[in-house]
């Protein structure tokens, strides 16, 4: 009797039971791993685990240390200067919806990048800015003589370094995108254009962009939290160098946590950079909200 | 003068698919014209065609007596509503109404005057500021046409306007249409699928079929006097029957005999061509031209039948010898008939097709 | 007359319709094909770096094609640099990812559809409530979980182990995937489902004859993402794999970075290249596939 019943059980909660490992996983890898490194940053932990509740003095110390204000300052940049992948991405896009033949060779070309690992566009672009073999003595053998291109080895310039490689990256993804908005409008709509005699230009900044803003929005979150993850590249190309002037946070904790073994401060970066990624999500979610509001 | 001319036009796609082969139309100014035809037989190319949004590969276009062939649409001084309604998403419906005009780079003020005076021809005034995605599918309908009449366009294109309507708001927004064209009495082309709008609307209708006109003539004309058997069948609901048989001519009488032996006096159908003894022919009768026996004239037995009544009129699916037809009676006329029973009826001789067999060409 | 679809398609888009300003388009293709070579000068640069001698490379001339084209450069990449514990090249690496790639593209593709299936199709209690929560997990950046997760792999006795590693890519995969799974199967027709239920299907037999053979697309769409995605991992091997077998793009690191000599760039790009390969066939040969799965991961959270 109580056999049947547990089958009839199974059956009729099948569907609530097949949730249920995701629903475990995140809560407990996704969750509580968030809880674990909130409770940690504001406990006395170095290399090992130590529940000495210690408040604010991890945030206080982090935020002491150069390196991880300089770390942030950099994310920043890194954050706005990636913005230039949206930018060309939506005009690629915008020339590739004019119905030009060759669009999906365009197409194939600019996505690529995409398709290769952060580690192998690190690598092709640190040899690409080498100084001595790369651009530079390429630009320099054209009769340039004082071209200076060498932006990995200087702390001025490496961020525009990053910045290059990941719009190099990145930009398809951006296109691909953009055009599936350009795509949105109606073709009568294009017609009706034709009729009044509207230009292509006017219906873009009268119309098509309008109607994209929270394409662009959306876009510019999923960017900016591309940032906050930005790691592999960082790796690949500057490790952080020269003098910690392409650090990240995410490069920062990592390196917290395996190289120096200071739990607590990892954790103290970690939550931070939860927070920061929280916030963009509510972004996110405001923006979602109005945008079903509006339609 | 708002006058069109279409002088032997050809739309070839992808240089194979020859979608409009040698067409010829000439419309008058003040005209409704509505191109009438199944999707797929050209109509919306057409359009597409006389607006200048598709490339002619051969023949002429001629708007108020200009060539237009080369020039972009909006050279063409004509306007269009499309089925989608094609607002632009982003403007209000006053923005709507008002940017073509601003691209033409008209003073403010005459703008102004000229969105107002339109939005309370259509009685939209109060949705001026509101943007489409806000608007019924009707509202939607009356901006559309209002982008399009405050341009003061000779020609106005409109492109199946009405389909993606529900039944009841099709029917005002036609009537409001033919209201539309009454006052304005400029160039009315207009495309449907829907014979219904089409017999209703139009002056003067073409019928399309294969890329090629089947027959232009006014509602009245294609009704009474259809010029194949496609026109005969598109036009009218329910639909023409059809019954095939063979022409007996006898001095000066003409007898068609239908292959079950029913014989129909024609003798004094109009021929417009005249058969030979034994031509093989479809006789076409309009389901309104049978009648309860007056007692003059040759009467007819319909057998198993079955009744739909329609309020007004009763649909009666029935036999004619062998062939199955339909027959639209007064509600009156059918009183006490049991569908049982071979009903006996006359026929009106006068409201009588005869086509060809093998052309599907009227005679 | 019959018209076929790509025609009719054509006859109502009067935007398609070449531009008649010949001068844009021009301009348009010129700015085109800057681009397109910008963008396609790295994977140029890669090839033929990986094609020349040391000696050349030196010379400077980092766009000129190889003059003595040879493959040793991927010889030494792939049969013996320095890429980790035994510095046998990249190959051992090769074999590293597959064996990490395998596992946890099942797991994840199992786990993420059932779920997703399930929230679609069915009525689950806090489904929705789910649905936020894996929209949160799949922003939330790998460095902020990581520590936590290394410890728990500790604890179960997966750290270092090239299991772990999948199983963390199981992980960090489940949100995105399970909503991408739940934005499909919402969009097969509600009738199916009920006339299956009416039929007799429970919960999987529905799932297996009705949801599945409907899903072959979204599978293909799927698998491509997680393949190139796990693929191209770096942290997530580096953190949690095993140092004996680390995966390809761990030992390409490892073989760039190694300080000791002089910088051998041909090697370096010949083992990026080999690295590359298998996810850029994958991209060459898959075109809109691979296209849809970057834009469903990215918007339809």
């Amino acid at each position: 009797m109580a056999k049947v019943k547990g089958t009839s059980f199974v059956h009729r909660h099948a569907a609530s039971l097949a949730v249920v490992p995701v629903m475990l996983i995140a809560l407990v890898f996704y969750f509580g791993s968030a809880v674990w490194s909130m409770v940690m940053s504001m406990t006395a932990s170095k290399i090992f685990p130590d529940m000495t509740f210690v408040g604010m003095k991890q945030y206080i110390r982090l935020f002491s240390d150069a390196l991880w204000a300089l770390s942030l300052s950099n994310l920043g940049w890194y954050a706005l200067g990636s913005l230039g992948s949206l930018v060309l991405g939506f005009f690629l896009a915008v020339m590739l919806e004019s119905n030009l033949a060759g669009e999906r060779f365009f197409k194939t070309v600019f996505l690529y990048p995409m398709a290769v690992s952060l580690i192998i566009t690190g690598l092709v672009w640190q040899w690409l800015f080498n100084p001595s073999m790369g651009l530079q003595q390429f630009f320099r053998d054209l009769g340039l003589q004082d071209f200076d291109f060498n932006l990995v080895g200087k702390k001025e310039t490496v961020m525009w370094a990053l910045v290059i490689a990941s719009i190099w990256q990145s930009t398809g993804f951006y296109m691909v995108l953009s055009s599936a908005g350009i795509k949105g409008i109606d073709s009568e709509v294009w017609a009706a254009s034709r009729i009044d005699g509207i230009s292509k230009l006017r219906m873009y900044i009268e119309v098509i962009i309008p109607m994209m803003k929270f394409t662009f929005l959306t876009s510019f979150v999923l960017l900016s939290i591309g940032a906050v993850k930005a790691y592999d590249i960082i790796v690949a190309m500057t490790n952080g160098g020269p003098g910690g002037h392409s650090e990240l946070p995410s490069y920062y904790i990592v390196d917290m946590y395996v190289n120096r073994q200071n739990i607590g401060m990892g954790a103290a970066g970690s939550t931070i950079l939860l927070a920061l990624v929280l916030g963009f999500i509510l972004l996110f979610a405001a923006i979602n909200l109005l945008s079903k509001k509006k339609e | 003068m708002s006058t069109v001319s279409v002088k032997n036009i050809d739309k070839v796609y992808q240089g194979k698919t020859h979608v409009l082969k040698d067409l010829s139309l000439a419309i008058e100014s003040g005209e409704f014209l509505v191109l009438l035809g199944p999707s797929g037989c050209g109509k919306t190319t057409l359009l597409n065609c006389i607006a200048g949004l598709l490339d002619i590969e051969g023949g002429r276009i001629e708007i108020a007596g200009k060539d237009v062939t080369n020039k972009d649409p909006s050279d063409r001084e004509i306007a269009m509503v499309f089925q989608s309604y094609a607002l632009y998403p982003t403007k209000t419906v006053y923005g709507n109404m008002a940017f073509c005009l601003r691209m033409k780079k008209k003073p403010k003020s005459f703008i102004d005057k000229k969105v107002q005076e339109t939005a309370e021809l259509l009685q939209i005034s109060e949705l001026l500021h509101r943007k489409p995605a806000t608007l019924s599918g009707g509202q939607r309908q009356r901006a559309a046409i209002g982008r399009a009449l405050v341009r003061d366009a000779a020609v106005c294109l409109f492109d199946e306007p009405l389909s993606n309507l529900d039944a009841k708001l099709r029917t005002e927004m036609r009537i409001e249409l033919k209201k539309l064209h009454n006052k304005l009495k400029s160039t009315f082309i207009y495309v449907t699928h829907d014979q219904v709008e089409a017999m209703t609307l139009a002056t003067r209708i073409a019928v399309m079929d294969g890329g090629q006109f089947s027959q232009i003539s006014t509602p009245d004309e294609l009704y009474e006097h259809p010029a194949n058997m496609f026109v005969a069948r598109f036009i009218g609901s329910p639909a023409m029957n059809f019954v095939a048989g063979t022409l007996r001519l006898d001095g000066a009488k003409s007898i068609l005999v239908t292959q079950e032996g029913l014989e129909f006096d024609v003798s004094h159908y109009p021929f417009v061509v005249r058969p030979s003894n034994g031509h093989q022919v479809v006789l076409g009768l309009r389901p309104e031209s049978f009648h309860r026996p007056t007692g003059k004239g040759a009467t007819y037995q319909l057998t198993n039948g079955i009744l739909e009544p329609l309020g007004a009129t009763v649909l009666y699916y029935c036999q004619l010898g062998g062939t199955d037809v339909v027959v639209s009676f007064n509600p009156s006329d059918l009183q006490g008939v049991k569908t049982d029973q071979a009903l006996e009826v006359s026929i009106d001789l006068d409201a009588l097709s005869i086509f060809d067999a093998a052309t599907e060409l009227r005679l | 007359m019959k018209i076929d679809p790509s025609i009719r398609s054509q006859m109502i888009l009067p935007n398609r319709v070449p531009s008649k300003n010949p001068v844009s388009k021009t301009v348009f293709y010129l700015l085109l094909s800057v681009f397109a070579v910008l963008f396609a000068m790295p994977l140029y640069v890669m090839i033929v770096t990986s094609l020349k001698s040391m000696d050349e490379i030196r010379m400077g001339h980092i766009f000129a094609l190889p003059i003595t084209p040879s493959f040793d450069a991927w010889d030494m990449a792939w049969n013996k640099a320095a890429s980790g514990f035994d510095n046998a090249g990249l190959k051992s690496g090769f074999w590293n990812s597959v064996i990490i790639l395998i596992p946890s593209l099942a797991m994840s593709v199992a786990f993420s559809s059932v779920c997703g299936y399930a929230l679609a199709c069915w009525n689950v209690k806090m489904g929705n409530f789910l649905l936020m929560a894996l929209l949160v997990c799949a922003f939330i950046p790998f460095q902020v979980i990581m520590y936590p997760l290394i410890k728990m792999s500790v604890a179960v006795k997966l750290y270092n182990t090239s299991f772990g590693v999948s199983v963390v890519h199981t992980v960090l995969a489940l949100p995105i995937l399970t909503m991408i799974f739940k934005n499909y199967f919402a969009s097969i027709p509600e009738e199916l489902i009920k006339a299956s239920r009416v039929d007799g299907g429970r919960f999987w037999g529905t799932f297996v004859y009705v949801v599945l053979p409907l899903s072959p697309n979204i599978m293909i769409v799927v698998a491509i993402m997680q393949i190139t995605g796990i693929w191209n991992d770096f942290l997530v091997g580096l953190t949690f794999g095993n140092v004996k077998a680390y995966p390809m793009t761990v030992n390409l690191n490892n073989i760039t970075q190694t300080q000791t000599g002089v910088r051998v760039y041909n090697v370096y790009m010949a083992a990026a290249m080999l690295t590359a390969i298998p996810p850029l066939l994958i991209y060459f040969f898959s075109g809109k596939m691979f296209i849809r799965g970057i834009t469903a991961g990215a918007l339809k959270g």
